[in-house]
């Protein structure tokens, strides 16, 4: 009988685990064909990432060029199992699967603490609603290039995986931009799979066909239009589940700024750490924060990232939100400003509306807008551009305050 | 006690086959090429090989000659070796050029394998070879 280091025993168990995975994901797969609708689809990827690996984390890729444009994946919850050794389209497809080539810069993995692995890979298998190809659900790999070899440190080195969901096409997401209840959608998903299930993107079945039929030259070739094609699919990814259930704002009455403050603060354990500064006085509070807007997406989420689409085309953003309290008026006024993007003159009067979109590839989501005033709204506030200069971008957001006494 | 000879070109499916099958009751050895296998079967006697039958040519290029090449040499010599092939979900073009060589009927695995079932087929081989 063979004797075996501890490293190929635990690479064997992982390896295992990697294969039932995966096999879960074909049997899901054809299982899931049975579904009507995309909420149908969603609660059952809730449902099957938590039964299959307990939990994961929510991820959202703009696939133009890669960007994580949202993640609430929570770092102990990673899914530690092996890859492929080596990461070649050929083996991937060995396993059945598709395999998108992608890279993340280091200075974005870095921003969720994934260190200097570098994300190279991800598999997907397609799902289908009805007869419809509906999306794909997705192994994501941070792989730092051979997961597996006869390096001992290498095994060390691991690949983080997480489950991810992509939508099919620019088409199919307007559709379900225009029709689905986001909010409430999103809701329920968040409650499934509390927090973490990662998301990314799609990929489509029949090109899975094509390559069951390919060689795996034919294959390659395929696999370098992918990038091209993902394009098409930037408002999908920008679709797939926009917003989470923040407590704050799921409050209907109005907020106090020490209850906002409280709320922020505790939704901002990443920005305390880094550049905070809080500043009180008699009758005003003023935040200032400057990091990097993809740790704000963590945190400020529906109200407060509302300009974060627009502040994103640098590296280190700066925003300022300045709440005051206007004893007589009773009001918060929080003012934002997001440094980035230009909007053109003639489309200002349209930035709140629901199927407003800017030709850019910068990430975000450009619904916020839309449902941030929706949200003020509920609040008896209300969020009006206040003023622009190049590339700065100004809202003034006002909420009734609730008084405490 | 049952002796295996695991041909992948991936050090990990090896080593895990082999950890599997020793879990299981086996003795299991390794080879990592067609040319590798071949050299083995010269030196030791198997009761079952499992063969990865797209691994990587002298170029590193993916395709089916090597697995082939070893099919052939194990019905020329050792025709009586049971033998369980890997293949690609949906690799029709695989099976049928092994099926052209030897009869592999239901043994194949396709990845990513099923260990149950892995198990399972790899006895059942094991156990018509004994009863013919």
């Amino acid at each position: 009988m063979s004797v075996f280091t501890e490293k190929e025993k635990e690479l064997s168990r992982q390896l295992t685990k990697y294969w039932d995975l995966l096999n879960s994901l074909f049997k899901f797969s054809e299982s899931i064909g049975k579904a009507t609708s995309s909420e149908e689809i969603w609660q059952k990827v809730g449902t099957f990432c938590l039964d299959t690996i307990g939990a994961a984390g929510v991820m959202i890729i703009q696939a133009s060029n890669h960007k994580i444009i949202y993640n609430r994946s929570v770092a102990d919850e990673q899914i530690n199992i092996p890859l492929l050794e080596g990461s070649s389209v050929e083996k991937v497809l060995k396993l059945g699967g598709i395999l998108l080539r992608t890279q993340i810069n280091k200075e974005e993995l870095d921003q969720w603490g994934l260190g200097d692995i570098t994300v190279s890979a991800f598999l997907a298998v397609p799902i289908k609603a009805g007869n419809e190809i509906w999306g794909a659900i997705a192994l994501w790999h941070c792989d730092p290039g051979r997961i597996f070899t006869n390096e001992e440190n290498e095994l060390l080195q691991q690949c983080v995986s997480q489950i991810s969901i992509m939508l099919m096409s620019k088409s199919l997401a307007e559709a379900e931009r225009r029709t689905a209840d986001w909010r409430r959608i999103s809701g329920e998903i968040a409650h499934l799979v509390k927090d973490p299930i990662t998301l990314i993107a799609i990929w489509l079945e029949d090109l899975r066909k094509q390559l069951d039929q390919r060689t795996e030259k034919e294959c390659a070739k395929i696999f370098d239009n992918i990038n091209e094609k993902l394009t098409e699919m930037d408002e999908a990814i920008r679709l797939c589940f926009l917003f989470s259930v923040d407590p704050i704002y799921k409050r209907k009455e109005p907020l106090s700024i020490s209850i906002l403050l409280e709320e922020i603060l505790q939704e901002f354990p990443l920005v305390k750490q880094q550049q905070f500064e809080i500043q009180f006085d008699q009758s005003s509070v003023t935040l200032r924060v400057e990091a990097n807007p993809l740790r704000f997406r963590f945190a400020i989420r529906e109200l407060l990232t509302a300009v974060l689409p627009l502040a994103t085309s640098q590296k280190k953003a700066f925003l300022t939100f300045t709440l005051s309290e206007d004893d007589k008026n009773a009001i918060i006024c929080i003012t934002v400003y997001g440094k980035g993007l230009n909007i053109p003159e003639q489309d200002k009067k349209n930035v709140f509306n629901s199927d407003f979109f800017l030709e850019t590839n910068l990430p975000g989501f450009q619904m916020s807008l839309m449902l941030a005033k929706q949200i003020i709204e509920e609040h008896n506030g209300k969020i009006d551009e206040i003023g622009q200069k190049e590339n700065e971008l100004k809202f003034k957001i006002e909420i009734p305050v609730w008084k405490e006494t | 006690m049952a002796r295996i000879l695991i041909v992948d070109d991936e050090y990990s499916t090896r080593t895990a086959l082999r950890f599997l099958l020793e879990e299981a009751g086996f003795q299991a050895d390794e080879a990592s090429s067609a040319n590798a296998a071949i050299q083995k079967l010269g030196v030791d006697a198997y009761d079952l090989a499992t063969i990865d039958l797209r691994m990587p040519d002298t170029n590193g290029v993916m395709d089916l000659d090597s697995g082939i090449k070893l099919c052939k040499h194990i019905k020329e010599n050792y025709p009586k070796l049971p033998v369980i092939v890997f293949t690609v979900r949906a690799d029709e073009e695989a099976i049928q050029a092994c099926n052209n060589i030897i009869n592999v009927g239901d043994n194949y695995i396709t990845k990513p394998p099923n260990i149950k079932e892995f198990i399972n087929k790899i006895n059942n081989a094991l156990k018509v070879e004994m009863e013919g």
